[in-house]
């Protein structure tokens, strides 16, 4: 009832005016003589009421009152009929905090049995309908009154090593819309839970599950430069008080660093070690016990770039120049050579027995036709017809607009030349923009694998020193993450949960998950596999000839703080108009049936004031 | 406004064949002489007149019986010594009902007094008195003993404003306190209140050997008790009490009768105590009341 809001309130002073107005108008004339001593004597009958009310005051009062309360949206409450079921969407929330444990039981658990309980206490013929949200939201059970199916839905909700989502909120409400009550369990709400809530469908109300607890997670894992570079792991804690806590590290299994470390009240500590002996993946791991386990394991690639070879083929001295500093800065002390083919009276590289005994790591090429040079991955930059790609001509000028992972640029970065080319179906495009004339949009960086290896490709004039222009920084940091991805180890790769993984593959793949559980994926049609890792750990996708190592980190500030809402449940009415739609067999507005009193009353009143000069006049004929 | 009225040359013209009643003369003394214009003993001659039997033959004129042998009687102008002040009711009740003008009717009788006692040469000064929160508030004019200095009073009454409580009884007994000799006091006032006080009051003045005259003064509407009917909240103008009414016929046939017996509470008293007591009810009668009911009612002859 919205009849105390400031507003309606203003409506129904409207009452007290008119009872002011009639008070005022009752009183009595004032008349001020020399003295009352005159009237002593004098005893005369007043009425001493002020407020004398007929029956236009009631006929008034009754107009405003029924106006103010329709301007309130006054409305009936109905018992709901018992031959309408009623309809219930349980939505769990399933991010990392509910996997919290809260003494020995799981939040999530909890949660189940607060849901259970609803459903043990509905109606007969209710329908219940389960939803799950976290990266995304999943429709666990459509609407049934099978009471079984729903507590086997309720018990198949799964906790992922992800942090829950507003938008993945927002779309299990959307998936709600044809429940008339919603139920939420969760922890804690998104900030813009309160929004999303009130736009619903339905009521939605909401019920916390646990208590705060404290928690230790592995913020982040640098694993340094093996032989030369110390590394550190960051420990971050959110608890109310100093926690002691004990750090594992491990390269490729071997015990590299264990110590304990004390860290302060929502603060952070570093456990610094190595230099690390070799390369190879790295594993931190927090053996204290805490509410949240996801948080406590970090892994990440050791890399070594001492026997790696890189060949750089460019007729332009500046450029090969330019790229051997940047691959030098990426990986240190791996053995880079340039070479210009076109060259009179330069060595075909090809021939050369040193590069032919083992192929490089790394081969890149500049505005030239594809070279074949036995190599683990290949960089064509601004290639020419001839390559690997079908090149349709060169734009003047070109623009980069967007780099995946980033999206839109705040600003767009002017290239200059640039190569327009068609991106085989079995690449990425990890980079596009503008390219004139003629005006049209274009894959300026692409990356994907095939029978040679890992292939990229960046159609853009890396020339007159473009990537070390302070204005063009985009273009070098995309040139960077393309080196970095051609580079990094082959068979292993390092991901946070809930990123898309997608793997090259011929045939269907086997992916075998951290829980151990096991599923076939199969090749799309551009022959990758792909799969979204929801817990930490390890997952192996194994295909012809392919063996893939994912290793899953999950670190997410605000999910592995686990403060819960402060109030125990809320509730969320939905609107007015929606309720009536929604709701109509319970809630009955009346604003109609108050207008029409008003207009009654009003009318009544007009007739009362027309007929009395009438009688006036008759009385006195 | 009434009291214009009392300015009015036409109207002084009038008055000065009017000489207030006085009973009891005082002979001034020495070098305080004062000169009436009233035959009487005294030193200075006036005029020569055929004898009449019962002439004292004190007075007759010896030379002329020698000379003409004719009796003839001297008479003197008289010698006296009198204090007159005007007393006037200053209250707010004067004031209402604001139609009637009564407070405009009680200065132009006190001024129309005053010019009366002035033609007598007679020492004449007006009083005006009323009680504001329990202060009184008492102004007096000069004393003004010839009519050439009748105009001198003007501003005085212009700038007398009603306002507070009747304080008869406080008025009085600040008028004694001042120790003057006796004289005559006229006052002016509608005695809108209790008997008893208006009663000490005047007893009060008698027993100092003061001469009192009372004029009651009452609005026309107010002593007729013309009010328009109707329920009204009635306020009392001194003291701010309400009451309640509704005026109708009947109340107001009661209020008429409270009304008379006020008057005759006040006449009553006033002949016992051989009070001269004029009635002013309405100013637009005030010609006639000092022309012609001052003199029946033995205030001036």
């Amino acid at each position: 009832m919205g009849l105390f809001e400031p507003l309606n309130i203003l409506f129904g002073l409207s009452l007290a005016v008119l009872v002011a107005v009639y008070l005022f108008a009752g009183r009595q004339p004032k008349l001020t003589v020399p003295s009352l001593m005159l009237f002593d004597q004098i005893a005369t009958q007043i009425n001493k009421r002020r407020f004398r009310s007929d029956l236009f005051f009631w006929l008034e009062a009754a107009t405003l009152s029924a106006l103010s309360l329709a301007a309130a949206g006054l409305y009936l409450k109905l018992a709901p009929t018992q031959t309408h079921p009623r309809r219930w969407a349980l939505i769990f929330d399933a991010g990392a905090a509910m996997g919290a444990r809260e003494g020995s039981v799981e939040r999530i658990a909890l949660a189940k049995r607060q849901a259970l309980a609803i459903v043990g206490g509905a109606r007969a013929g209710d329908q219940f309908s389960v939803i799950s949200y976290a990266v995304e939201a999943h429709d666990v059970l459509a609407l049934t009154s099978d009471r079984l199916a729903v507590a086997r839905a309720i018990e198949s909700v799964r906790v992922d090593d992800t942090a829950s989502r507003a938008a993945a909120f927002t779309a299990a409400l959307s998936m709600a819309r044809e429940a008339d009550q919603i139920e939420v369990f969760a922890a804690r709400l998104p900030p813009s839970a309160a929004l999303a809530a009130r736009a619903a469908s339905a009521p939605v109300r909401f019920d916390r599950v646990g208590s705060q607890q404290d928690n230790l997670a592995i913020a982040a894992l640098d694993p340094g430069r093996p032989l030369s570079e110390p590394g550190y792991c960051a420990v971050r804690s959110f608890a109310a008080h100093s926690v002691d806590c004990e750090v594992e590290i491990d390269l490729d299994g071997r015990p590299v660093e264990r110590g304990r470390v004390t860290v302060a009240p929502y603060s952070q500590a570093v456990v610094s070690f190595g230099p690390l002996p070799a390369a190879g993946l790295l594993r931190a791991a927090i053996l204290t016990d805490d509410a949240l386990a996801a948080d406590n394991v970090r892994y990440a690639y050791a890399a070594s770039f001492s026997h790696r070879r890189v060949l750089i083929l460019s007729a332009e001295p500046a450029v090969s120049d330019d790229l051997a500093r940047i691959i030098n800065a990426i990986g240190p002390g791996a053995a880079i050579r340039t070479a210009d083919p076109t060259r009179p009276g330069s060595s075909d590289v090809r021939s050369e027995p040193v590069l032919g005994a083992t192929p490089y790591d790394l081969l890149v090429t500049y505005d030239m036709p594809a070279m074949h040079v036995p190599a683990a991955a290949i960089l064509e930059i601004f290639p020419r017809s001839g390559s690997t790609f079908d090149v349709q001509g060169t734009a003047a000028s070109s623009e980069l607009d967007a780099v995946a992972g980033r999206g839109p640029l705040l600003a767009p970065v002017a290239l200059g030349r640039a190569r327009v080319l068609s991106v085989a179906e079995w690449m990425t495009a990890t980079a596009s923009g503008i390219a004139a004339p003629p005006l049209r949009s274009i894959s300026l960086a692409a990356l994907g694998r095939d029978g040679r290896g890992r292939v990229g490709v960046i159609a853009f004039d890396v020339s007159g020193h473009l990537l070390f222009d302070p204005d063009r920084l985009d273009a070098l940091t995309l040139t960077i993450d393309m080196l970095k991805k051609l580079l990094a180890p082959v068979g292993i790769r390092i991901v946070a949960t809930g990123a898309r993984v997608s793997v090259p593959v011929r045939a269907p793949a086997r992916l075998t998950a951290p829980d151990r559980s096991v599923m076939t994926l199969s090749p799309d049609r551009e022959h990758r596999v792909s799969f979204r890792p929801l817990l930490t750990g390890h997952y192996l996708i194994e295909s012809e000839g392919v063996v893939e190592n994912v290793f899953a980190n999950y670190f997410d500030a605000s999910e592995s703080n686990l403060t819960v809402a402060a109030q125990p449940t809320r509730e969320w009415p939905h609107s007015h108009t929606q309720s009536v739609v929604a709701d109509s067999e319970r809630v009955r507005p009346l604003s109609a049936f108050l207008v029409g009193l008003a207009l009654l009353a009003f009318l009544g009143e007009t007739v009362l004031l027309a007929a009395r000069p009438r009688r006036s006049n008759l009385a006195g004929n | 406004m009434v009291e214009e009225r009392a300015f009015e040359a036409a109207f002084l013209g009038r008055l000065d064949r009017l000489i207030l009643a006085v009973k009891h003369v005082r002979a001034a003394r020495a070098g305080q002489r004062t000169l009436g214009r009233v035959q009487g003993p005294g030193l200075e001659l006036e005029n020569f007149k055929p004898y009449v039997q019962g002439d004292d033959l004190r007075f007759l004129d010896w030379n002329v019986l020698g000379r003409l042998d004719e009796l003839m009687i001297r008479t003197h102008r008289s010698e006296r010594k009198v204090e007159i002040s005007i007393v006037l009711d200053a209250s707010a009740s004067m004031t209402l009902p604001v139609d009637d003008d009564k407070a405009g009717l009680a200065l132009a009788l006190a001024a129309a007094a005053a010019y009366i006692g002035m033609s007598e040469n007679d020492a004449v000064r007006l009083v005006a008195f009323s009680q504001s929160s329990g202060r009184l508030a008492f102004s007096a004019s000069m004393f003004h003993h010839r009519r050439e200095s009748y105009p001198e009073l003007r501003p005085f009454i212009k700038s007398l404003r009603f306002h507070g409580e009747t304080a008869l009884d406080a008025g009085v007994a600040e008028l004694l306190s001042q120790r003057r000799v006796r004289g005559v006091i006229v006052l002016v006032s509608d005695f809108l209140v209790s008997p008893a006080q208006y009663e000490r009051a005047l007893s009060r003045l008698l027993a100092a050997g003061y001469e009192v005259k009372v004029v009651h003064v009452m609005g026309e509407s107010e002593h007729s008790g013309a009010f328009p009917f109707g329920a009204y909240r009635v306020y009392d103008s001194e003291t701010k009490e309400m009451r309640e009414l509704r005026l109708d016929r009947r109340v107001l046939s009661a209020y008429r009768q409270r009304v008379e017996r006020l008057v005759s509470q006040v006449k009553e008293f006033c002949h016992k105590n051989a009070i001269a007591y004029v009635p002013a009810f309405g100013a637009a009668s005030f010609e006639t009341i000092v022309m012609q009911e001052f003199p029946r009612l033995g205030l001036v002859r």
